[in-house]
């Protein structure tokens, strides 16, 4: 654990920070600028030409991130060294305006620097996480195997149901159907996937439900899954719930128990795998914002500097 | 059946008439067409010298024309060799160096006999008998055995096995989809075969047997799962009776089996037949050719001019050591030579001069040999071919006096013999140092090379001296051509992986102790060496203390009982030693020892070794102050049953067997996978790591890359020799000798060696990347890297040895969740991070 990013090099950039931070803020107190603190006191310009070149070397981080040889310093090193540079700069930054905030230019650079910082923090506390909530999760296990697991219980709950009647094998399969669309390999459409999630489970149950009513072959009482008040997560619960129900309607046998134990199986796999997606793409997302963020407040920064220097 | 009847009929009228065609006698029989073989038989036809070949396989080259992979690329390795054979041979693909073998054999007019089997040779030199496996005698003066070592395919000898549906090999399971497949076989190659077929054909496995307990476990279980899952049909007890065209539209041939059920007809569009190969050796030993000792890797004993030990009986090719092609048909065209009475100089002569020449008083190729013998007596008794290939692969290299020749932490890549001058050691490299002295004729680097240890000790020049590096398979093929050699050399590491173990007694500040390596002599002769299988008992805990062990090949873990339940609390890899403490301290076994790979392991007897430490006081106060002290440190550890779950799984997933091995702390990696983009950027576009695939235990990952073994499986058969250890530790394979053969992807139990065609890496520019989305983006693997011409070489990793800040996977982790250690450093790193599972 004392090797990663956040301890690196015994809090060497921890350090450096904070006392960057400290002189700073030491300054801020004892220099008696002519009018209030601004950016344009001369501890004003030296702090925005810090800040300036912080900033240039944080967003230097995403090219340095792609080189792969000639590098001295470990990506480790670079990353800690970002993390906490780039935290500093929430006070290197608000000492650099004086707290003048207004409707300009300058202020707008300093939100974006800001909500870059924060977006960036947001990613800290994601990567302290998650990469252990995912091991929690699958254990040791990954999502290509879990897939597999499914996989298989998908065989044999099809042929269980298959011995049990045509139309308990019909909804599995077009159980099954509905969560292979869910599992299809997520890449760049893995936010679309989540959103739909919800979408699909109503779908799911309502195509269900409609293909039990239509055929008549057993009474299902109206409200049994739409009315739950915890609605199911997944669809394969759905399905599970309308099996309960029929087993109220005949006898439940052997068979019938055995595909239940497999579909419950296979929905605590399907929850995983779910989880798995959710933790790995909130690892890719907050990057979505901070990257256009950081981009964006160069930007800002540049148009800063010159109209700072044309007016 | 009536066509059947027919078939039997007509091999019965064909025997007779190869019977009646095979009369006359021949000055030689040439048994084999593969390169080796071929080659004699073109010399043979060129001078007109009366001869045929035998060739067990319906076609000629069996390991060429069968194992190979359509396509692949055959290399005229080693390219400084000249070719001497009246067949011709470059470098190209499979099917163009058959194709001008095939051209020689017409042109020549060799006199080739498919489908026969070798069965016994009777008679002697100059009046031989070759009997047939079908009864066919022939008559020949000398014969020529050019057999090679992939042994005879078993086939079932069932009627209609010639049938074009039955294969004995599975060339890409991709290509077939929609079949009906039957594999007939129980061990992995059929499990493999059946289950890559199973995804998109009809598979049946035809199981002699009630189990398929003869294959590796996961190999097991992966079919027993897969007929579980009716994905794979198996018949079990199953016996093939015959195989018949089949009469109806739907498949090829129809096989019929014997079962316990009775009959059944099961039709096929393809039938695999994997039933194992025919060791050579068995078939070897019965024709009395002579080996060197009992090891399985020996190879025959051969004289001057190719003889076996049975005189008019010769032995060329890769069953001769041999296994380049080049090499092969060389010796295939000499060996007629010798028998035509024609003594010629090897072709390799020009090879050894260019070794030999830098010598001082060099005279002449065959005068150094002689000097040479002369000088380093553990080689007087080998063969001159042995002698030759030693020589020739070797290397000379020259020391001033002062030169380091090797340090604490280096590897040696092989052995080196002092010719000239002597070789000082000592602990600490200090020029005062008392120290052990190697001269003329001492070989140097035994136990690095036996066990894949790094030196523990300084190694310098005492003088100006001249040695002879041989690297590690010249020299294992050295050691194990003669037995005398072997048992030397044995003895030597035996004897100098105590004194390696009692140096490591010594109290740090202690530099001035006069160890004379010498004095284990005694000791080392009357070791016992166990050699153990995985998973096999050293001794248990509670019983008696009478001997020390110390691991020569392999791993061991100590295990102790806690309420009921084993926990694992040591690992103890090649090169170390245990069961020690016990004995410097009295008392019973406190742990129990299991091997945890195929081990092998120097038992030594207690008390002879207490009775020459009670020589050293110091020392001994020393080795019971550090066992007394480990005693209590395992008293607190014992309480940690997490690092005894962490060291149970580094046993069972053999990252023990590593010395430097990739791990990734999963409660720090963000799955970036920058790691692997960092190898593929590093390594021509193709990353050598899989961070998803590998083993997990609670948050220790480790990912498929090589772990550099200490006992690398990789290096064990690779024909050019290109893989070996380099001096800093790392196993790396030479793209340059490296001929794709892929023996090295097959022998590697972790999976980390790949065949990939040398690639073609598109510069890429990071900023035009970055800001115009132009080119390859960095890290990204490319498909199409290569035109599909160039030859495949096996790559693996390498530990980044050419870049300055290490391995890039490491260097380019953005969270430190990744880096390279050795299993007993994770050990520490994971009791120093408390990690809870």
């Amino acid at each position: 654990m004392n090797r990663s990013f956040i301890h690196q090099d015994q809090f060497l950039y921890l350090k450096i920070a904070l006392g960057l931070c400290l002189v700073s803020i030491l300054l801020y107190a004892v220099d008696d600028p002519v009018g209030p603190p601004s950016g344009n006191s001369w501890l004003g310009y030296t702090l925005g030409t810090i800040g300036a070149l912080i900033i240039v070397w944080l967003v230097w981080f995403g090219v340095r991130k792609r080189q792969y040889t000639g590098t001295r310093f470990s990506l480790t090193r670079w990353l800690s060294a970002h993390v906490y540079l780039g935290a500093a700069l929430l006070v290197i930054g608000t000492l650099h305006c004086g707290f003048q905030f207004d409707n300009n230019i300058h202020t707008i650079a300093y939100i974006l620097m800001v909500m870059t910082i924060l977006s960036g923090m947001i990613g800290v506390y994601y990567y302290l996480t998650i990469p252990g909530l995912i091991s929690a999760n699958i254990g040791n296990a990954n999502a290509q195997q879990l897939n597999a697991t499914i996989d298989q219980i998908d065989r044999k709950a099809l042929e269980i149901a298959r011995q049990i009647d045509s139309f308990v094998h019909e909804m599995m399969a077009y159980s099954i159907q509905t969560t292979l669309n869910e599992r299809r390999p997520a890449n760049k459409k893995v936010v679309m996937d989540m959103l739909n999630f919800g979408e699909t489970i109503k779908e799911a149950s309502k195509a269900c439900y409609c293909s039990l009513t239509k055929e008549e072959p057993i009474r299902v009482e109206q409200p049994v899954i739409l009315s739950k008040k915890r609605a199911p997560k997944d669809p394969q619960l759905v399905l599970s719930a309308i099996i309960i129900d029929l087993s109220f309607n005949r006898s439940p046998g052997e068979k019938l128990q055995q595909l239940l134990d497999l579909i419950n199986e296979k929905a605590a796999c399907i929850q995983k795998l779910h989880l798995d997606r959710v933790y790995n793409s909130r690892l890719k997302i907050w990057l979505m914002f901070h990257v256009p963020l950081s981009l964006a407040t160069l930007i800002a920064l540049v148009i800063h500097i010159v109209s700072v220097f044309y007016y | 059946m009536d066509t059947l009847l027919l078939r039997h009929r007509e091999r019965v009228t064909l025997k007779a008439i190869a019977v009646s065609s095979d009369s006359s006698s021949y000055k030689v029989a040439i048994i084999g067409s593969g390169p080796a073989g071929l080659s004699a038989a073109a010399r043979a036809a060129e001078l007109g010298v009366a001869h045929i070949v035998i060739e067990s396989a319906p076609d000629i080259s069996n390991t060429v024309n069968f194992w190979y992979q359509k396509g692949k690329h055959v290399m005229d390795e080693p390219a400084n060799m000249p070719l001497r054979s009246s067949a011709k041979f470059s470098e190209g693909t499979r099917e163009e160096v058959l194709k001008a073998w095939r051209e020689d054999i017409d042109h020549l007019k060799i006199n080739l006999r498919f489908n026969a089997a070798l069965k016994a040779i009777n008679g002697e030199a100059g009046a031989f008998e070759v009997t047939l496996a079908n009864g066919d005698v022939i008559k020949a003066e000398s014969v020529v055995l050019a057999i090679g070592t992939m042994g005879n395919i078993r086939k079932l000898g069932i009627p209609g096995e010639d049938h074009p549906a039955v294969a004995y090999k599975l060339d890409d399971a991709s290509l077939l989809k929609g079949k009906k497949i039957i594999v007939v076989g129980a061990g992995d190659s059929a499990i493999e075969d059946a289950i890559a077929l199973s995804k998109h054909n009809k598979v049946t496995v035809i199981n002699r047997r009630e189990g398929f307990d003869r294959a590796k476990s996961r190999n097991a279980a992966a079919i027993l799962t897969a007929i579980e899952n009716k994905e794979i049909a198996c018949i079990y007890g199953g016996v093939p009776e015959s195989v018949s065209p089949s009469p109806g539209e739907g498949a090829l041939a129809d096989m019929i089996i014997e079962s316990a059920k009775g009959s059944v007809t099961v039709p096929a569009d393809l039938i695999i037949i994997r039933a194992g190969a025919m060791p050579q050796r068995q078939l070897l030993d019965s024709l009395g050719v002579g080996f060197p000792n009992e090891a399985e890797t020996a190879f025959p004993i051969i004289g001057e001019g190719y003889q076996s030990s049975r005189a008019g009986v010769y032995i060329v090719g890769s069953l001769a050591g041999c296994p380049l092609i080049k090499e092969a048909m060389n010796q295939g065209y000499e060996a007629i030579e010798f028998i035509e009475g024609r003594a010629i100089d090897p072709a390799d002569q020009g090879l050894l001069e260019a070794v030999l020449k830098p010598l001082p008083e060099y005279q002449g190729v065959k005068e150094a040999l002689v000097q040479l013998k002369k000088n380093v007596p553990m080689i007087a008794d080998v063969t001159a071919l042995v002698l030759r290939e030693y020589v020739r692969e070797s290397e000379l290299r020259f020391l001033k006096a002062g030169d380091v020749f090797y340090k604490p932490g280096n590897y040696t890549t092989g052995i080196s013999a002092i010719l000239k001058g002597s070789i000082g050691l000592s602990l600490h490299g200090d020029p005062n140092e008392r120290s052990y002295c190697y001269t003329v004729g001492d070989l140097l680097g035994i136990v690095s090379l036996s066990a894949g240890l790094p030196v523990d000790i300084w190694a310098i020049a005492m003088e100006d001296s001249v040695l002879l590096e041989t690297p590690s398979r010249a020299s294992q093929k050295l050691f194990n051509s003669v037995d005398a050699i072997k048992k030397e050399i044995d003895h030597l590491f035996t004897r100098r992986i105590i004194l390696r173990s009692f140096v490591s007694l010594l109290p740090q500040d202690n530099i001035q102790e006069d160890i004379d390596e010498m004095q284990f002599d005694a000791i080392a002769a009357d070791v016992e060496v166990l050699s153990l299988k995985a998973g096999q008992l050293v001794y248990k805990e509670g019983s008696d203390t009478d001997a020390f062990y110390i691991i020569r090949k392999g791993a061991v873990s100590l295990s102790r009982e806690f309420e009921g339940k084993s926990q694992v609390q040591h690992l103890i890899s090649a090169g170390e030693w245990f069961g020690n403490d016990e004995i410097f301290l009295g008392g019973n076994r406190l742990d129990t020892a299991t091997t945890s790979t195929r081990s092998e392991i120097v038992k030594l007897d207690a008390s002879k070794f207490m009775a020459m430490l009670a020589r050293y006081p110091t020392i001994q106060h020393a080795a019971e102050r550090k066992a007394r002290n480990m005693l209590l440190k395992e008293q607190q550890k014992s309480t940690e049953t997490n690092t005894s779950a962490v060291i149970g799984f580094l046993d069972d997933t053999g990252v023990v067997e590593g010395t430097n091995v990739l791990v990734i702390d999963e409660s720090l990696c963000v799955r970036c996978d920058n790691c692997e983009k960092a190898c593929a950027e590093t390594h021509g576009g193709i990353s050598r790591l899989k961070r998803k695939a590998g083993d997990t235990f609670a948050t220790i990952h480790v990912p498929v890359a090589c772990r550099h073994c200490y006992d690398p499986s990789c290096m064990k058969d690779c024909p050019p020799d290109a893989i070996s250890r380099q001096p800093d530790g790392d196993i790396s394979i030479n793209g340059n000798t490296c001929i794709g053969c892929g023996n090295c992807v097959a022998n590697c139990p972790f999976g980390v060696v790949q065949l990939v065609a040398a690639p073609v890496q598109e510069p890429t520019s990071l900023l035009s990347w970055l800001l115009f989305g132009k080119g390859r983006a960095p890290g990204q693997e490319s498909e199409h890297l290569h035109d599909g011409k160039a030859s495949k070489k096996a790559v693996k990793c390498d530990l980044c040895v050419n870049q300055a800040s290490g391995p890039a996977c490491v260097h380019a982790c953005p969270t430190g969740a990744a880096l390279r250690t050795s299993p007993d450093q994770l050990v520490k790193i994971f009791e120093a991070s408390h990690l809870k599972h």
